[in-house]
Order: structure tokens, then C-alpha cells, then sequence
């Protein structure tokens, strides 16, 4: 059962890179991409999970971290 | 260190950690990829129909599209660093050199006659202490005429 890391509004800090085992470089260009390829503002909140799935506010998945890298 | 030498550094360090790209999507419920695909001639980074199931890659479940949405990113196309590079080859998408506006035309129509939205998004990440860069109106007067809205998301880490 994937484990939540970070569901707060702002950019994620270094703690998810390193959960993620990514650098904050790629952690920040693959959250922007994975926003706009699901039609969301880059302000909007999504919820990270320690497998690297990523879902809107609702739960839905929009995709994976360690797909854009 | 001298004065010149830590400056020298300081520069290359602030290269080397800047990143910058930009990304632009077409959506809404009646958007047919392949339409805008075909208007554009370019293929799509991601592209998909509003409940169409997809895969985002090999990691994790398929997702299902809330909307359609055509969606191109410059981060794998455009290597420099300086955003106005990336927002120029978005216009030259939508309006490329000696068209005479009819790609925009033709988009326009598409987007008024499907109720589709048009967005921009500007990536930018750089060392504390850099300025953040202004986005060229040069460089998006094409894309506001579609008319797509403009995101920034800069920040300094």
C-alpha cells in the first residue's frame, strides 16, 4: 500500500526527492509536466505517494513520477 | 578567492542548476487529437479523449482522461535554458514562419467550433539570489491571439 509524502499546495521539498531516490530537479520538471498533461494550473495541489503515483484532490491518478524522469 | 574568481563560479553554478521549458495543451470534452495533430503537424507529447483510458508509461495504473487534451512539453526538444527559446517554438507551432496566420486561423475556428481552451506554461527554476526571468511578449503574441491563457511557475530552490 503506497504511503503518502506530501499533499501541501507548495513545491515539494528535498524529503520527497529523496523518498522518490530523484533529485529535486527532476522531481520539480516531472510534477509541472504531470499538472499540464492533466489539464491542471501549475498552482493546483496534487498528492504524491511513496511509489511515485501522483493524484488530484479527488484521488484520481494523473500519472507517476518516475514516468517522466 | 579573489573577487573575480568567486564570481566566476557563482556564474557557472547558476548555469548549470537554471532550467527552463514551456508546455501548451489544447482541451475540452469534444477534442479530437487527432484534429489538432493534423492542424498543428507535430505529434503531441501526450494526447488522449475525455474518458479515454491511457498509460502515462510503465510506472502505475492507467489513467482515465477527465477531458480530452492535445499536450506538447519543450523539456526533451529544446535544450537551452532561456525560456523565450522555448515559447518561440510553441508559436512557430501554431504559426510558423510564412504561414500568414492561417495555422492560427484554422486553430481558432477548431477551438471556437469544439468550446476548447488553450493554456501556456512557463517553467523556470534557478538558484536563490537570480532574478526571475519576464516572459517576451515577442515571444507569445501568436499564442495570446489563439488566445491561450500564460502560466508562470518560477521558482528559486
Amino acid at each position: 500500500m503506497a504511503r503518502i509524502i506530501w499533499d501541501r499546495r507548495e513545491n515539494p521539498t528535498e524529503y520527497v526527492s529523496d523518498q522518490l531516490g530523484i533529485t529535486r530537479e527532476q522531481l520539480g520538471d516531472a510534477i509541472h509536466e504531470i499538472k499540464a498533461a492533466s489539464d491542471l494550473s501549475p498552482a493546483e495541489r496534487v498528492i504524491i505517494y511513496d511509489d511515485g503515483t501522483v493524484t488530484d484532490e479527488q484521488g484520481d491518478v494523473l500519472g507517476n513520477i518516475h514516468n517522466e524522469i | 578567492m579573489s573577487k573575480a574568481m568567486s564570481s566566476a563560479t557563482s556564474t557557472t553554478k547558476s548555469d548549470n542548476t537554471m532550467r527552463a521549458f514551456a508546455t501548451l495543451r489544447f482541451a475540452g470534452d469534444a477534442l479530437d487529437p487527432d484534429e489538432i495533430s493534423r492542424v498543428i503537424k507535430a505529434k503531441p507529447t501526450r494526447a488522449y479523449r475525455k474518458g479515454e483510458k491511457y498509460r502515462s508509461g510503465p510506472h502505475g495504473p492507467e489513467v482515465t482522461g477527465k477531458t480530452g487534451v492535445w499536450y506538447f512539453s519543450t523539456r526533451r526538444k529544446i535544450p537551452s535554458k532561456d525560456l523565450a527559446d522555448h515559447l518561440n517554438a510553441l508559436e512557430r507551432l501554431i504559426a510558423p514562419f510564412g504561414d500568414q496566420g492561417n495555422r492560427l486561423r484554422e486553430l481558432h475556428d477548431l477551438m471556437e467550433r469544439e468550446n476548447l481552451q488553450a493554456h501556456v506554461t512557463c517553467f523556470w527554476r534557478g538558484p536563490p539570489g537570480t532574478h526571475e526571468p519576464s516572459i517576451p511578449s515577442v515571444a507569445t503574441d501568436a499564442l495570446r491571439r489563439l488566445p491561450a491563457d500564460i502560466t508562470p511557475d518560477f521558482a528559486t530552490e
